[in-house]
């Protein structure tokens, strides 16, 4: 086998993300299902709360599960393109030997498993919450009780997205592989085309390492700048929500939006030191310092962590604005929403030290690496 | 003056354990050129990164005019490799994304250089200045390499195989350079090498083999890089 299970199991960030995913999906759309069988005991009065229910269901359902199913999508993406670039070798010789593109590229369909094991722990944990779930949307006794019934048909959650995953995966590497068998069999690094900027500054080489460290790296800078967005908008409107909905659904995003942040700032943060290991070994043997060696590496990376904070916080604002005080505003009870200055301040003194933490983590690990392992890789 | 004295290192878990260096002892004299010749698996690279200060030695003291850097914490050894060596490896090691220009003013800057770019015209790289590393052929990255070394005006050159890569003709127009500029600046230059021709251009030779020096030779009269064989 090309691609062993093992190397499936190394993927456990889309594991996670897809384990969130089908738990928010399986639970929201069960209860949506259940919401829907009792409509003709539902009174005239009750009509506005009962819609509102529906639309919330599906609003999470849809937003959650379509956001983390979004953030699986690009982290295999991500993960494939490296696994190839890493293995390059491994493809290319394969090629060269005569085997096709698409044989090569369909053992990456293993890859499909680790969706496989994220959902079905994401179903079976969905199922053992689901109990508690349905109390604590039964607890405003606005609407008549809602049963929880076992929908098989939610079995698909499972399924579809191992399917759909396995045959992305498949898709991604018959891409990736199109290279020259020669190109692959010279490493994952003369893959990338070369583009030639001419910088006219006059910068000195820390500078221009830092800028060329972030250049052309997209993809972690989106990583960095994601990770940092979950953090702020699902923690800040988790704590928010324990006040204007209930402390499950509160905790239930806090939780879910500290999986994606870790997920994307860990990922994001290990790729570019494994990615510039031989860069901060030369800056070692030269006799550059621990610091400048992280700043040079790590210390563009704060502009889109902040950036995605700072939106983050504006796109909680505006979500948690339109659903309570639009769509829920016809609803008796339901408090006035207004910005949470308390739960911004929390997570931003929360998120400078975990972020800087996470820096000085990294630095640490690239530093007390034996010159000697950097260079041989 | 570098003395070596008595420098042990080994690699591998407890149950594999290789010596690969078994007591070295040695002296360099300040502006001295000399080459460590051994076959594979000598030591001789060990021995370059153990006294360059790139490894630590599990036995032994390597003393730069009378400072132990053995005894140097993490932070006192960067400082020292900032201020004293410069390194030549076989792999170049330049860094892929940055231009020759600023790959040479990796090692200027740590010495307030502001004259390298003369060091990439004399090492006949000054059409290359914005060249990246995959540009340019493997003499022109070596070429590069020493460029970026002799930038930081080191007290002690490295060279690890330096001409391993390349081939004769460039190889020797690497070589008549370092000689060439060693011999104007002065400063130390330490080859490894498993080319015995090259051994010729020291003045002292050191013969490694099996971890061990083997013998210690003067050259009375050391040759060219163009008066050699290859």
């Amino acid at each position: 086998m090309i691609v062993s299970f093992k190397d499936a199991f190394k993927f456990i960030g889309i594991i996670i993300t897809v384990c969130c995913a089908v738990l928010v999906c399986n639970m929201f759309l069960n209860y949506h299902i259940d919401l829907n069988a009792i409509a003709g005991e539902i009174s005239e009065s009750q009509q506005v709360a009962y819609k509102a229910m529906q639309l919330n269901s599906k609003v999470v359902c849809g937003v959650t599960g379509g956001c983390l199913a979004m953030t699986s999508a690009v982290l295999l993406i991500f993960y494939i393109g490296n696994y190839i670039k890493e293995h390059s070798a491994r493809f290319g010789i394969l090629k060269a030997l005569g085997y096709n593109d698409l044989k090569v590229a369909a053992s990456c369909a293993v890859f499909g498993l680790c969706v496989l094991i994220g959902a079905a722990a994401g179903y079976a944990l969905s199922w053992a919450l689901m109990t508690k779930f349905y109390a604590a949307q039964n607890d405003g006794e606005t609407l008549p009780t809602v049963v929880l019934h076992y929908q098989p048909v939610l079995l698909l959650t499972v399924v579809l997205p191992t399917l759909f995953y396995s045959a992305l995966s498949v898709l991604i590497a018959y891409i990736k592989l199109k290279a020259p068998a020669l190109s692959l069999i010279k490493g994952g690094d003369k893959l990338r085309r070369i583009k030639v900027t001419k910088s006219d500054k006059d910068r000195n080489f820390l500078t221009e390492l830092a800028f060329s460290v972030i250049k052309g790296r997209k993809m972690l800078v989106f990583f960095v700048g994601f990770g940092c967005f979950c953090f702020s908008a699902m923690t800040q409107m988790g704590l928010s929500m324990r006040t204007y909905a209930s402390d499950m659904m509160g905790y239930m995003i806090l939780i879910i939006g500290l999986v994606l942040a870790a997920m994307s700032l860990l990922l994001a943060l290990s790729a570019v030191i494994s990615g510039n290991a031989k860069t901060v070994a030369m800056l070692k043997a030269n006799g550059y310092s621990i610091k400048e060696s992280g700043l040079a590496v790590l210390g563009l990376y704060h502009l889109p962590a902040v950036l995605g904070f700072a939106i983050g916080s504006a796109y909680q604002w505006g979500v948690l604005n339109v659903m309570i005080n639009i769509v829920f505003s016809s609803v008796e009870g339901t408090a006035h929403y207004a910005f949470d200055w308390k739960a911004f301040g929390v997570c931003t003194a929360i998120f400078v030290v975990a972020y800087e933490a996470l820096n000085q983590y990294y630095v640490w690990r690239i530093t007390k690496t034996p010159l000697k392992s950097l260079m041989s890789e | 003056m570098i003395e070596i004295e008595n420098v042990k290192k080994s690699f591998g878990s407890a149950e594999n354990v290789q010596q690969i260096l078994k007591g070295i002892n040695l002296t360099v004299n300040n502006g001295e050129n000399i080459v460590i010749l051994g076959a594979s698996g000598s030591g001789k690279s060990t021995l370059l990164n153990v006294t360059s200060g790139l490894e630590r030695v599990d036995e032994g003291k390597v003393i730069y005019d009378g400072r132990d850097i053995t005894a140097l914490s993490d932070r006192e050894l960067t400082a020292f490799r900032r201020a004293t060596v410069g390194f030549v490896f076989q792999q170049y090691y330049l860094l892929p994304d940055m231009t020759v220009d600023k790959n040479v003013r990796m090692g200027a800057d740590l010495a307030g250089n502001s004259e390298y770019r003369k060091i990439i015209e004399e090492v006949g790289l000054a059409d290359k200045l914005n060249k990246y590393p995959r540009q340019l052929s493997g003499g022109e990255q070596q070429r590069a390499a020493v460029a970026r070394a002799l930038a930081k005006l080191p007290q002690v050159l490295f060279m690890d195989e330096p001409t391993g890569a390349l081939d004769e003709a460039t190889g020797r127009q690497l070589l008549d350079y370092v000689l060439k500029l060693q011999k104007e600046r002065g400063f130390t230059l330490i080859t490894v090498t498993h080319n015995e021709n090259i051994a010729k251009t020291a003045d002292t030779v050191v013969r490694l083999n099996s971890g061990a020096i083997v013998d210690i030779s003067r050259n009375i009269s050391p040759k060219g890089a163009y008066e050699i064989g290859w």
